[in-house]
């Protein structure tokens, strides 16, 4: 009888720790990702549902395309710049992830392309970018910013005439009156640059 | 012969009672014999193998700096040593962070060790081979034998090495350190270098770096804040450091494990120390109660109160004092035990040696609270007048109540609580004791989650998932996206740099977000351009508060901030600030791979599967889970310590309740047999006598349960900010809340039933021939 009791008490000391410790399962190895999610060209009937709904997402404002959101950002040009510069951005896919980088805070944002002979100033960006919005555009004018399909973006400080590209326009300077001046200023004003960059902006994200 | 007849008689008491002592003093001697070698054996090993008071860890082969460094005034001297930085790829998992190359040529002295931690001879280091600390077998699985292949250069840049063995490595060896060194042959050395030179800018993945030791002088009135804020204002050190680290952090990073162990079971230990008082001041008790009439005829044949006292003194005292030394005899062999289990999380065997001065000292400390314990509780023995007593009659408050024939055991119960309730009172503290510290547990154990949820949102800036971090442009984002999304579909996503600034000239490491809403916020406001901000940590060390303006610098360019809040994260021990991408905007360049994609999943569960696939089908990212090599070890630990916390409470409770049934079973034989007499079934006694300890332990339980819903918090907050981790929200658990509600009293209730066992013989046979005799 005393054996039995022991037994039991072993029993309950056992059970009451058990009781107190957690069971976690792993959970199941689902494999590896078909072809068609690797590369989307070779897609076939069967393409993961939640991949297309995550690219419809992406592209849910093309539809969009076209209309302008006005004075979406305000710019200041060189590190010391005083003057803000509005800016109105297209309501495309590649313009609005550009905006959701930014605050209302200022953000220092640097260059390191500057060309005087194309008359742009360009940086590559981070994000995924579509191409659903590229176009062919022949002639460029001062104060346009256009993305590039390796993410470079470019912000043409002069007209171009006969630039013939091919990019995604996502927004343009509402007022051109002595923007190239002003960039010029900036590079000129930046050449012993610590970090090596060509122009300074400071963007502020001025859309509610 | 008085004493020999009162430890007879009271064996089952002494034995109880030296159990209990014998675990308090095997795990408080224990913890602390483990933590006091663990911290002066991994400091010893750092000083011996040339860690200064700061080290600096750098790009380049910092000798230039070094000489820097050497010519300010308050510098005993410093040193440059060599290594490579270089990613590298084990058993098809990749690391996290780089590792240290260092070529081993006997000038520092490290240890060798043998798969099991002990000390082997130094081995010469042959070519194709690599020694590794014993942390990365449990991050990576790797044995002696594997192979681990080093990234150098993305054209043939691979070098492959085999593990021959394990040295201690005592600046990173911790598996809490994503960070490791690795030993390897000269020759390897210069091959690697060989690769450095020649690969292109746009194909080389590894690169040369230093250790800078550096050593204060002793002389210097500098504290180590203004020695290294002296070092980053008059050396150009700031634009190559890759990292720094105090003796005192690297120190607290080693032994972050075996701090938490020790902590816990240093306080798991004075938890006990009060069960073990209450547990005896009851025996103690009933036994007086018991005996009074004895010692009324051996006061009145003329022995005095102070002698009969003295014997009760030397059987308790004895027996605890024997327990005592027993567990302390036991603890150095625990703490070898533990220091041995440890070698996988600390990467070296700490050398246990008991530490005289402080052992003695606990030893003497436990003396004289239990001697003054006793003297207190045995201070009756000294009022129990001669003669008048033996025609007392034993018993307690005389409680007239009502027994219903429903619940005859249950009435039975609380008629007896009621009418003797001093001798249940012990029995509501232990029960209550062990709810608190039970419920402080299992918040904890909740907290902490299956998987180390809490410990990785806690040492994390922000939640997540999963980490991308991109070096190339050659890096096919979109295609990542796609795959992490198949996965499990992508909730959320925002970016963090983790970029090394100096705040008023102390080196932190800023965590960077260009989406501020993740920062773990506790007070204040979140950051934008104009401002940071800080841990409990940084705001200590640098004694700032809200409001307050610092200097923040980075990359040759400083600015000022307004400090907007305090935040969480235990990262480096807390030494972090937080700032938004446009704040660090002006004084970092934010177009740099510096940024890491962070993804939130719907199931987080696959995050390890997505982070297999891409680590072995995409070259020039790192990736990482919301987790790090280190974790798993603390999330086993902490998981065995709570599951030994609950198997020794309820061993406690097991020998109290013991305890307590033998004592009310002796005192209460006349009752039990004149219910028994009554036709009440010993079974229906059982009940009733197990359902007063399930009544009792039930209020201590209730009682408890309530006082731990206002400090348990607080309580498990204050040992975290000993880590970093600056604010603990428990929240509603069933480990924490619920679980002790039910098992303690169960245990109470079916421990009392099994130890009643004894009723089964008592009759009034027996009590009218004890009576006789």
């Amino acid at each position: 009888m005393k054996k039995m009791t022991m037994w039991v008490l072993t029993l309950l000391l056992m059970c009451s720790v058990a009781l107190f410790s957690g069971c976690g399962g792993k959970t199941e190895d689902p494999g590896e990702p078909p072809a068609e999610v690797i590369n989307p060209g070779q897609s076939s009937e069967d393409t993961d549902l939640d991949n297309n709904s995550s690219e419809e997402s992406d592209t849910g404002n093309a539809d969009d395309s076209g209309e302008v959101l006005e004075n979406a950002i305000s710019v200041r040009i060189g590190r010391d710049g005083t003057k803000d510069w509005n800016v109105n951005m297209y309501n495309n896919a590649a313009a609005m992830t550009m905006l959701n980088y930014l605050s209302g805070s200022a953000l220092l944002f640097p260059t390191y392309t500057y060309d005087e002979e194309e008359g742009f100033v360009a940086q590559s960006v981070r994000g995924n970018y579509t191409r659903d919005d590229e176009q062919e555009i022949t002639d460029v004018k001062a104060g346009e910013l256009y993305l590039f399909s390796g993410g470079q973006l470019r912000f043409y400080f002069k007209d171009m005439e006969g630039a013939n590209i091919t990019a995604t326009p996502v927004g343009y300077y509402t007022d051109v009156e002595g923007l190239t001046e002003a960039v010029q200023e900036a590079y000129e004003s930046n050449l012993d640059d610590i970090w090596g960059v060509d122009v300074y902006f400071w963007i502020t994200k001025t859309l509610k | 012969m008085l004493l020999l007849a009162a430890v007879k008689r009271q064996k089952g008491s002494i034995i109880g009672i030296f159990l209990l002592v014998w675990i308090l003093s095997a795990c408080i001697f224990s913890s602390l014999t483990l933590f006091i070698s663990g911290n002066t054996y991994v400091k010893e090993e750092m000083e011996r193998l040339g860690f200064g008071e700061l080290t600096i860890w750098v790009n380049g082969e910092g000798n230039a700096l070094t000489e820097q460094i050497q010519a300010l005034p308050d510098v005993e001297k410093a040193y440059a040593q060599p290594l490579i930085f270089s990613g590298y790829e084990i058993n098809g998992g990749y690391s996290d962070n780089e590792g240290q190359l260092i070529v081993y040529d006997g000038t520092v002295d490290y240890r060798f060790l043998n798969a099991d931690g002990t000390q082997m001879t130094a081995p010469e280091i042959a070519e194709g081979t690599v020694y590794i600390s014993p942390a990365m077998q449990s991050g990576f699985d790797v044995t002696i034998g594997d192979t681990i292949q080093f990234e150098l250069s993305r054209k043939d840049g691979i070098v492959s090495l085999t593990v021959a063995g394990y040295f201690a490595d005592g600046f990173m060896g911790s598996s809490m350190i994503d960070m490791k060194s690795f030993l390897i042959n000269a020759s390897d050395y210069e091959k690697m270098q060989v690769i450095l030179r020649n690969a292109k800018e746009t194909d080389v993945l590894g690169r040369n770096g230093a250790m800078v030791h550096v050593f204060q002088r002793e002389d210097s009135a500098l504290s180590i804040l203004e020695f290294n804020r002296k070092i980053q204002e008059n050396t150009d050190i700031s634009l190559h450091t890759e990292f720094s680290y105090r003796q005192k952090s690297i120190l607290s990073y080693m032994l972050l494990l075996q701090n938490i162990l020790c902590g816990f079971l240093i306080a798991f230990s004075v938890v006990l120390a009060a069960i073990c008082l209450l547990v005896t001041g009851h025996s103690l008790s009933s036994l007086i109660e018991q005996d009074k009439k004895d010692m009324a005829a051996l006061k009145t044949i003329g022995l005095s109160g102070k002698r009969i006292r003295n014997t009760y003194l030397t059987a308790y005292g004895g027996i605890m004092l024997t327990g005592l030394i027993a567990g302390l005899f036991c603890s150095r062999m625990i703490a070898r035990t533990l220091a041995q289990g440890l070698v996988s999380s600390t990467g070296m065997l700490v050398f246990v040696k008991l530490p005289i001065v402080p052992v003695s000292l606990l030893l003497g400390l436990f003396l004289l609270l239990f001697a003054a314990f006793l003297m207190l509780r045995t201070r009756r023995i000294l009022k129990i007048a001669p003669v008048q007593i033996l025609h007392e009659s034993v018993g307690g408050k005389i409680v007239s109540s009502k027994l219903r024939k429903a619940s005859l055991e249950w009435d039975i119960a609380m008629r007896e609580i009621r009418s003797r309730r001093r001798n249940y009172i012990a029995l509501c503290l232990v029960a209550f004791v062990l709810t608190i510290f039970l419920s402080v547990v299992g918040r904890m154990g909740s907290w902490l989650g299956p998987n180390g949820e809490g410990l990785m949102n806690a040492f994390s800036v922000a939640d997540h998932d999963l980490g991308v971090q991109p070096f190339n442009r050659d890096v096919p984002m979109d295609e990542i996206e796609r795959v992490i999304n198949w996965y499990s579909p992508i909730r959320e996503t925002y970016e963090l740099a983790m970029e090394s600034v100096t705040v008023n000239g102390q080196e932190y490491e800023a965590n960077v977000l260009n989406d501020t809403e993740w920062f773990h916020l506790m007070e204040g406001e979140l950051p934008d351009g104009g401002s940071i901000l800080i841990t409990e940590t940084v705001a200590n060390e640098l004694e700032l508060g809200l409001g307050d303006t610092v200097r923040v610098a980075a990359n040759g360019r400083a600015e000022e901030y307004g400090i907007s809040g305090i935040y969480q994260c235990a990262n480096g021990m807390g030494s972090n600030i937080g700032m938004s991408m446009e704040g660090y905007s002006k004084i970092g360049d934010i177009t740099g791979f510096i940024w890491c994609y962070h993804y939130v999943l719907e199931n987080g569960a696959v995050r390890d599967y997505a982070m297999d696939y891409l680590q072995k089908n995409y070259r020039g990212i790192a990736v990482h889970t919301n987790s790090w090599s280190g974790l798993d070890g603390i999330v086993a630990m902490m998981h065995g310590l709570i599951g030994v916390i609950y198997l020794v409470s309820a061993f406690f409770i097991l020998i109290s309740v013991a305890l307590s049934t033998g004592k009310l079973l002796t005192y209460e034989a006349g009752t039990m047999a004149v219910y028994k007499s009554m036709g009440l079934s010993a079974k229906k006694l059982r009940r009733s006598l197990a359902f007063r300890f399930l009544i009792v332990s039930a209020i201590g339980t209730v009682c408890g349960l309530l006082v731990s819903a206002f400090v348990a918090d607080g309580a498990v907050g204050m040992i975290f900010k000993n880590f970093g981790i600056g604010q603990f929200h428990s929240g509603f658990s069933i480990l924490g809340n619920i679980l002790p509600l039910l098992i303690l009293p169960a245990l109470f209730f079916i421990f009392a039933w099994a130890f009643s066992a004894k009723l089964k013989q008592v009759s009034i046979i027996n009590l009218l021939n004890e009576n006789e005799t």
